[in-house]
């Protein structure tokens, strides 16, 4: 591979990965996966709301799935209200993420962007919403709960 | 990263364009927390103070890492990020392979280079042979350009600019190519030449630059003297992570065997000597009309 195609390749790699410093106000939230462990008591996972068969997940896993099939509710907490996210698992893949309930004091339109990139990006590693910090952290807080029942439950 | 970033979007307005300013901006703070040597707890330090072993590393770092020491290994050296002398100062005078300690060099015998960065794709992990820094600065602010661009997609032309590297899609606010002047490396305030630029990334290398309050150089690695035959390298490349690397590689490289390897490399750069004497690429005469 050339130096120009190795560049261009290194930009691609990395911005599908996307970072996860936040801007703006980033306070005492530093990652995702620390505001899931920290909402963790709030979760109220129902695997089976879908009314998938559970018989299914050996084959979902048998094509390296990561996640059991079904629908994840969690919440996540901020200073301004709590986001409640629905995720889907369907054949192992995080299919949507939906805020299904937005109690924040700020509208969640600001961090409709949020929900395609953790579909995108099969995780909760996506570019927040700068000036959104304390939503985009309750959201993803949310989502990483609900994967973390998913994943148990595979 | 202390230097000043500017992003110039058209569309500004338009919804969302706000969000994806800000998260362009976000690339620049984290290329900083994770390639910055000056920061002890940044992840490049966390790599450096660890020789010996191979290390894992995100994506990022990784992806980083190994385009420098691709350049380096294109460049037979002339371009290379592993810095020895720092080293040297800051207590690692210990002959790796032996274990003796040595008395610290005055300046920079220690021969570190870029052969004892060992990357592993596959595992994405990074050894490095001997204890070493290494100096990603310059090419990771191109780099960090580069993924701002990436945010910016949504827009029909943009420009993302810092510390003197930039990088352009589009037409500019005029409907034409951006502008975009090179500065005299002897006549302050003047420009040497001004390129039209769509969809490119350019670079400037200075020797009048080369010592600045936070100690960037542009080091002539193999104790040569040719980087002397440079005042100015410019190159024009898709990427401002290859613009940036390749402008340093030709200063060090001097007029000749550096036009030679813009070529090669298929981008487009000009030289200029100390005594102003100009060195071009074939291609780079069509920027400037």
């Amino acid at each position: 591979m050339g130096l120009i195609a190795l560049s261009s390749a290194a930009i691609a790699s990395v911005y599908a990965v996307g970072y996860v410093n936040s801007s703006a106000d980033e306070s005492a939230v530093p990652s995702a996966v620390v505001a899931a462990a920290a909402t963790a008591p709030q979760v109220r996972a129902n695997p089976d709301v879908a009314g998938r068969q559970p018989a299914a997940a050996p084959s979902a896993s048998a094509v390296g799935a990561s996640y059991r099939d079904g629908t994840y509710v969690a919440t996540g907490t901020s200073r301004h209200g709590n986001i409640e996210a629905t995720v889907v698992v369907t054949n192992g893949q995080v299919v949507s993420a939906q805020i299904s309930n937005c109690q924040t004091r700020y509208p969640c339109s600001k961090i409709s962007s949020l929900p395609p990139q953790v579909v995108a990006r099969q995780s909760v590693t996506v570019n927040r919403v700068s000036g959104s910090t304390d939503s985009s952290n309750a959201y993803l807080a949310a989502v990483g709960s609900a994967l973390a029942k998913a994943k148990a439950a595979a | 990263m202390d230097t000043l970033v500017t992003i110039e979007v058209l569309g500004a307005g338009a919804p969302g364009a706000e969000q994806a300013i800000d998260r362009a901006l976000g690339w620049f703070r984290e290329i900083e927390a994770r390639c910055t040597r000056f920061d002890p707890g940044s992840e490049l330090r966390l790599l450096c103070a660890q020789p010996g072993r191979p290390i894992a590393v995100s994506p990022l770092l990784f992806r980083v890492v190994e385009f420098a020491v691709s350049v380096a290994e294109a460049t037979g050296g002339a371009f290379d990020p592993t810095v020895g002398a720092l080293l040297a100062r800051t207590g690692f005078d210990r002959n790796y392979a032996t274990g003796v300690r040595e008395p610290c060099p005055a300046e920079s015998t220690r021969s570190v280079t870029y052969k004892a960065v060992i990357l592993d794709g596959e595992r994405q992990t990074i050894e490095l042979g001997e204890p070493l820094v290494l100096d990603l600065g310059a090419i990771a602010k191109g780099f960090a350009i580069d993924l701002a661009m990436a945010e910016l997609s949504e827009f029909e032309s943009a420009a993302v600019e810092a510390g003197g590297d930039l990088r352009v899609r589009g037409l500019n606010a005029e409907g034409r190519s951006w502008r975009v002047g090179i500065r005299h490396p002897r006549h302050a305030g003047t420009l040497a030449e001004v390129v039209a630029l769509s969809d490119a990334a350019i670079c400037t290398s200075a020797d009048d630059e080369r010592v600045t309050a936070d100690g960037h150089h542009i080091f002539e690695p193999q104790g040569r003297r040719s980087a002397r035959g440079v005042a100015s390298s410019t190159v024009i490349a898709p990427t401002a992570m290859a613009a940036d690397a390749f402008a340093t590689a030709a200063f060090v490289l001097g007029p000749v065997a550096g036009i030679a390897f813009l070529e090669k490399q298929g981008v487009e750069g000009m030289l200029v000597t100390p005594a102003l004497e100009r060195f071009a690429t074939k291609g780079f005469a069509r920027f400037t009309r």
